[in-house]
């Protein structure tokens, strides 16, 4: 067998996935689903994304508890030694069980070379985190790991914002984004790399603006009139990388770089706090409604009409709306009517007046 | 960019796909049709946050300025306006009509908590207006047919049985939030079987449509507060007991309901617990460097075990899903 799953495969896997959701998400019928599924199988075993992260962090627990048993009965090279069981473990599930993106291999191989870093010789330096990129990064191509990918490559940004500078992380990770942006202009084959160019698309543009924005330790970091207009041309490149093939993640990172020229606009009126708010939540509001309103009879083309029902995504911002209410103080605790106001809620019922 | 249209004219010709379905998901492919609908709800969903933000910070900054009178009546009419403007887009597939709505929620949220600060309504009995918060988000619920309304409904009632919603809630709690966590967790089970009685016996027959929103809650609510009992040794076995039960029937659920995230839930929140004892009635007792082994000894053991349990519920719920 190939070392990697080959390129029709990893394809029909994906496929096979995304399957999964057609029926519930309005596209085909249930049984349709089912039979595509069942005419894209393929060896290899695969699970989805929430299975996938709970098998990947018990994989990295499991390396975890055998790194730390070797280190507390004293047995030398612990690090070694477990990187040796994870591999082998790993590739026994790889090639054997034919486990292709499962998470627990991802974990293992990843927790593997990590633990072998760890025990490399020397004094504690920045240096280590660009060990653990290249590690993870290595851990990500074996495994054609999208997500640790990513991770790979955050830690280089990482690594720049320690040891030289947040500015200079800002401006690699705008520049990641840009270069990840430019792979929807051409046809990809391999689906694990279009999910990663996907992801550093579109969060590489945002965590660069916010390096800039911290900078100085503060939300003081405002960017100069030269700076604004290179991220006007990012902004410019991200909304043509993204308008043109028609893809998300770009017209993501368009939007949040939008929404940060707007924030720096709103700086120079040194307006307050919560009229920067008002005026930002009002101008997205307006803007969603005018977009929604304009594209809402196309029927084909470009539309704001749902495609697909995506059952999980709203019932995530169901929850994150509960979340995202304030902080309620509870009536076990400081029942507390605090002078000159309260500081209790629920259900968005609270502010710490 | 990737496209799968080879594979779907393959499924087609092989007859696991209708003509009419892989037409549709080849024009997707090609992004002959392209919906912005996530990147509307986004933007919305910011504005929103933003917009309630500011209000909060306004309402704290001017009502010494003001006066809570007109701040009280000025954001009440912006919300009563929200929910105007969301009762007349009702059914027109508005991408951002439930998001006005929401606005309208939080604000009036908001707005009914700033007055009992000012006005002490319910005086010690304060709490009271987060009931009233429920009911009142509940009938917007339904009447709106919003989730994103009825997580505001469960979230306020949660908070007047005393469970805050932060993370660190998590590590402060006592057993007496677990015990809350539990009951509030009840109540939603039965508020989901009066829903589904209602919904089966209406004359449309409607679809049960907030059925996964209270399983979740339910669901993360309960095991979580058997989880919590797990960390006190007063509670711990009980705890465990109350965890397992939960645990089997969130694993129940999620067997006949194929929800694979179910079984997920059952087995993150049982390990956990089965963690918390053995380490605390078990490994802590053996003190110094016997502990640290039999520690991540459990862990070189167990793992393994959690792993096997996740494979088996993808294979036995993950096919079917």
């Amino acid at each position: 067998m190939s070392f990697w799953p080959t390129v029709d495969d990893e394809r029909r896997v994906a496929l096979a996935d995304d399957a999964r959701s057609w029926g519930s998400d309005g596209l085909t019928t249930a049984e349709e689903s089912a039979r595509a599924r069942e005419a894209l199988a393929t060896p290899y075993r695969s699970l989805s994304l929430i299975p996938r992260i709970a098998m990947f962090f018990v994989a990295l627990l499991f390396s975890g508890a055998l790194f730390a048993f070797f280190d507390i009965v004293r047995i030398p090279f612990e690090g070694l030694l477990t990187a040796a069981i994870a591999i082998v473990i790993a590739e026994v599930l790889i090639r054997k069980y034919r486990l292709f993106q499962a998470g627990v291999e991802e974990g293992l191989w990843v927790a593997a070379l990590w633990a072998a870093v760890f025990d490399l010789p020397g004094e504690g330096s920045e240096k280590v985190i660009l060990l653990l990129a290249a590690a993870t990064l290595v851990a990500a191509i074996r495994t054609l790991s999208s997500y640790l990918g990513v991770l790979a490559i955050a830690l280089v940004v990482i690594y720049i914002a320690v040891d030289v500078s947040a500015e200079a992380a800002g401006w690699t990770s705008l520049g990641i984004g840009a270069f990840a942006a430019a792979f929807f202009l051409r046809p990809l084959a391999r689906p694990s790399l279009d999910l990663a160019v996907s992801v550093i698309a579109a969060i590489g543009a945002p965590a660069g603006y916010l390096f800039l924005l911290f900078r100085n330790h503060g939300m003081e970091g405002r960017l100069g009139r030269g700076e604004l207009a290179v991220l006007v041309l990012f902004l410019a490149w991200f909304a043509l990388a993204g308008i043109r093939p028609r893809v998300h993640p770009s017209l993501f990172a368009a939007l949040a770089l939008l929404a940060a020229l707007l924030y720096e606009s709103f700086s120079d009126l040194q307006f307050s706090t919560e009229t920067d708010l008002i005026l930002g939540g009002t101008l997205a509001l307006l803007g969603a409604i005018a977009v929604d309103r304009a594209l809402r009879g196309t029927p084909g083309g470009v539309t704001s009409r749902p495609i697909r029902r995506r059952e999980e995504q709203s019932l995530l911002e169901s929850v994150a709306a509960a979340a995202a209410a304030p902080v309620a103080h509870t009536p076990g605790e400081d029942h507390g009517r605090h002078g000159g106001g309260g500081g209790f809620g629920g259900g968005g019922a609270s502010g710490e007046y | 960019m990737i496209s799968f249209h080879r594979e779907l004219r393959e499924l087609r010709e092989s007859g696991a796909l209708s003509d009419a379905s892989a037409e549709r998901l080849i024009a997707l492919e090609r992004r002959d049709v392209f919906s912005v609908h996530p990147e509307i709800r986004v933007v919305a969903y910011a504005g929103v946050l933003m917009l309630v933000a500011g209000a909060a910070l306004l309402l704290k900054k001017y009502y010494d300025l003001i006066g809570p009178g007109l701040l009280i009546g000025l954001v009440g009419v912006i919300a009563l306006f929200c929910y105007v403007w969301a009762w007349t887009r009702r059914g027109s597939g508005s991408a951002t009509a439930d998001y006005i709505l929401l606005l309208g929620a939080m604000l009036l949220s908001a707005d009914v908590a700033f007055a009992e600060t000012q006005y002490h309504i319910f005086d010690d009995a304060w709490p009271r207006h987060l009931l009233i918060l429920a009911v009142v988000h509940a009938i917007g619920a339904y009447a709106y047919r919003s989730r994103l309304v009825l997580s505001l409904s469960i979230s306020a009632f949660a908070a007047w049985l005393g469970i805050e919603q932060n993370v660190d809630t998590f590590f402060d709690s006592t057993p007496e939030t677990g015990a809350r966590a539990i009951v509030c967790a009840l109540v939603i089970v039965v508020w989901r079987w009066a829903d589904e009685l209602v919904a089966s016996r209406s004359a449309t027959r409607r679809e049960p449509y907030f059925e996964p929103l209270f399983a979740h809650f339910a669901a993360n609510l309960a095991l979580w507060g058997a989880l919590l009992l797990t960390f006190d040794r007063d509670t711990d076995l009980i705890g465990l007991a109350t965890l397992t039960l939960f645990a089997g029937a969130s694993l129940r659920y999620a067997i006949a309901r194929a929800r694979e995230l179910f079984a997920i839930y059952a087995i993150a929140y049982g390990y956990i617990g089965i963690s918390a004892v053995l380490l605390e009635r078990v490994v802590d007792p053996l003190g110094g460097r016997a502990a640290q082994m039999a520690g991540a000894g459990w862990f070189i053991v167990s793992a393994p075990v959690a792993l096997w349990l996740i494979w088996l519920a993808h294979a036995r719920i993950g096919r079917d899903a």
